[in-house]
């Protein structure tokens, strides 16, 4: 097992991907200072909207959803990423899989626990949130189990709960092997986290069994999930919601979203950690090529969605089109289009410039485009209701704008700290994915240049 | 008093032929240690027996489960209620499916992972607990094999039996 293959030994991974979590760099703890500070002014204006009332944030008649809603979408969007594309990715026995998983299962759980708070801020009266909960109150009333908020607790409960357990479970070896090679409060820190994990045939057996089965349960949860957030819009009966195609239009979205941070966060963790073993370009390659097929994907959902609208050209659906298409809402509309479709597919449609750089670019501005999209979605139906009278204007206020600052930075902390907390690269799964590599016989296929096995097959 | 004695393996060809020499030495197999740092689930390793598990079966008991409380937990709360429905039907089938679907999908969870702790022993102490510099010689080489008895005799023939195999390291505990 010690072997030396290609130039890569057990040891020197074991040292190279528990380096991060034993040594302690300078950098760390500046960006833990730094986005410790966003965070807190996150709160400070989080404590202040709460003591002073819903009317410092810009939400108002007509607009009562405003960057808190359409920021919980996006956050619930990314947390698709994880879960989902890694059980995808396992059940389909991709082989070049073994890195990505856990960088991905870690940004569901920590964009779910953001995402879940918005709710939250939105309430206003937030210290009410438990009335959410599934049990009668002190008044004997329970929640309607017809609203779509209940629909909301009980999806994103069910899919951080499962996502959690499907991070944890195969965290379970790597945190005995990380006991095993250290010594002092760490021993027995991760010693506790490993639950006695000895690596035994049955465990072993027991737990590949136990991930196959969360794999098959976790992917209808994660699309139940985003689907719920988009029934939240279709059952209300506004115009530009109320489609049938909104549930898989904002599961697509979100596995769009959730492809981009997920390379984003795995280029940030290439460098910083100096992964360029692991995470080598082939995987970026292919991710590029997932997020390329979903840059359409978006597209053709999107013209769907604004081409049925236009054909239409019903007065009610027609108000909140033109607003976001040619009226205020214009430039956030084309600059969606823009960093969505027209920055992205050239990027990743060419080979030469699908790169690590490439790759990371793309993923910064669909980002940018997918949060435009929600905000799109939330204002540019809520600003025209069906009553001409009734129309209105939106802009986000300071104590909104700080808030979001605040909980994107402590999303980025959560991720900062896991990452100096547990190895980000599943250990044991990336060493049995060599180990099968290393058994599968080559064929006669084209070599791409920055390919690191060449002539193997990509697939297990 | 029981005792036990661990080998380090680097290759799972040696780790391998180590258990089929103890076998063979009529060491009962419940005797045997074996701990590696990445799934070895060979016939040597995990016999025929030892693969049975019914955490599919209690996935779908806790999917059932949690179907059954999905679908009690709105209706009985609509019923006790009486909840303002507007003239539209208490018990809605069609709006309570989410809340159904995603208890369902929690007990299929709940049943996996209840399975799964049980099945596998967990939490315990580990199996083998080599001392540190071993614990480090093995995570690196990736095998443990070893046997545990009471009688001096059997731990001698399986000293004998790990060095013969190729154990890069040995070590007798107490």
């Amino acid at each position: 097992m010690s072997d030396e293959t290609g130039s890569l030994t057990t040891r020197m991974m074991h040292e190279d991907l528990i380096r991060p979590v034993v040594f302690t760099g300078r950098r760390f703890y500046l960006a833990v200072a730094l986005l410790g500070l966003i965070v807190l002014w996150g709160l400070a204006a989080w404590g202040y909207q709460v003591r002073t009332g819903m009317g410092v944030a810009g939400i108002n008649s007509p607009v009562f959803w405003g960057v808190y809603i359409a920021t919980y979408i996006f956050f619930i969007g990314i947390s698709n990423a994880g879960t989902l594309i890694s059980a995808m990715l396992r059940l389909s026995h991709a082989g070049w899989r073994h890195p990505v998983t856990r960088c991905a299962e870690a940004i569901t759980v920590f964009a779910l626990m953001v995402g879940g708070m918005f709710p939250l801020i939105h309430l206003g009266r937030v210290w009410k949130f438990y009335w959410l909960i599934p049990y009668p109150n002190e008044r004997g009333l329970w929640p309607n189990f017809h609203s779509p908020l209940v629909w909301d607790f009980m999806a994103i409960n069910t899919y951080l709960l499962g996502s959690f357990v499907y991070l944890y479970l195969p965290m379970l070896p790597d945190l005995a092997l990380i006991r095993d090679r250290v010594n002092g409060w760490r021993r027995r820190f991760y010693g506790l986290l490993a639950l006695g994990w000895s690596g035994t045939p049955v465990e072993w057996h027991r737990l590949e069994k136990a991930i196959s089965i969360l794999a098959v349960v976790i992917i209808p949860v994660a699309i139940s999930m985003h689907s719920v957030v988009a029934w939240d819009f279709s059952v209300a009966l506004k115009p530009m919601w109320h489609s049938t195609i909104f549930a898989p239009y904002f599961v697509v979205g979100a596995l769009f979203s959730g492809i981009a941070i997920l390379i984003v966060a795995m280029v940030i963790l290439r460098r910083v950690f100096h992964l360029e073993a692991y995470l080598e370009p082939i995987h970026f390659n292919n991710l590029g090529l997932l997020l390329l097929m979903f840059c359409c994907l978006w597209l053709y959902f999107t013209f769907a969605e604004y081409l049925v609208t236009w054909y239409g050209h019903l007065p009610d659906e027609m108000a909140p089109f033109r607003f976001r298409v040619e009226g205020s809402l214009a430039p956030f509309f084309w600059g969606m289009v823009l960093m969505n479709f027209v920055i992205p597919v050239p990027i990743l449609a060419v080979r030469k410039t699908r790169t690590v750089t490439g790759c990371l670019v793309a993923s910064l501005s669909i980002l940018i485009g997918m949060w435009l999209e929600r905000y799109l979605i939330v204002v540019g139906t809520l600003s025209r209701p069906r009553l001409e009278f009734a129309w209105g204007h939106y802009a986000p206020t300071w104590v909104e704008m700080s808030i979001l600052a605040g909980t994107i930075a402590y999303f980025i902390l959560l991720y900062v700290l896991f990452s100096k907390l547990f190895p980000i690269i599943s250990i044991w799964e990336f060493k049995q994915g060599r180990r099968l590599r290393e058994r599968r016989p080559t064929r006669d296929v084209p070599v791409m240049a920055d390919e690191p096995f060449p002539g193997v097959m990509l697939d297990d | 008093m029981t005792e036990r004695v661990l080998g380090v393996f680097e290759t799972p060809a040696d780790a391998r032929r180590a258990v089929r020499e103890l076998v063979n030495a009529g060491i009962p197999r419940q005797n045997i240690i074996i701990c590696s740092t990445e799934p070895m689930l060979d016939p040597e390793f995990l016999p025929v027996e030892d693969r049975k598990t019914r955490m599919s079966l209690w996935a779908i008991v806790g999917a059932i489960l949690g179907c059954a409380i999905g679908y009690s937990l709105p209706v009985t709360a609509a019923r006790l209620m009486g909840l303002a429905s507007g003239g539209q039907p208490i018990v809605s089938l069609w709006a309570f499916a989410i809340v159904i679907f995603e208890l369902t999908a929690l007990g299929a969870i709940g049943g996996t992972v209840i399975t799964f702790f049980r099945e596998a022993g967990l939490p315990e102490r580990p199996r083998a607990i080599p001392s540190a510099e071993m614990a480090r010689t093995f995570v690196d080489a990736g095998l443990i094999v070893g046997v545990s008895g009471d009688r001096m005799e059997t731990i001698e023939i399986a000293d004998r039996l790990l060095r013969e195999a190729g154990a890069r390291e040995i070590e007798h505990q107490r």
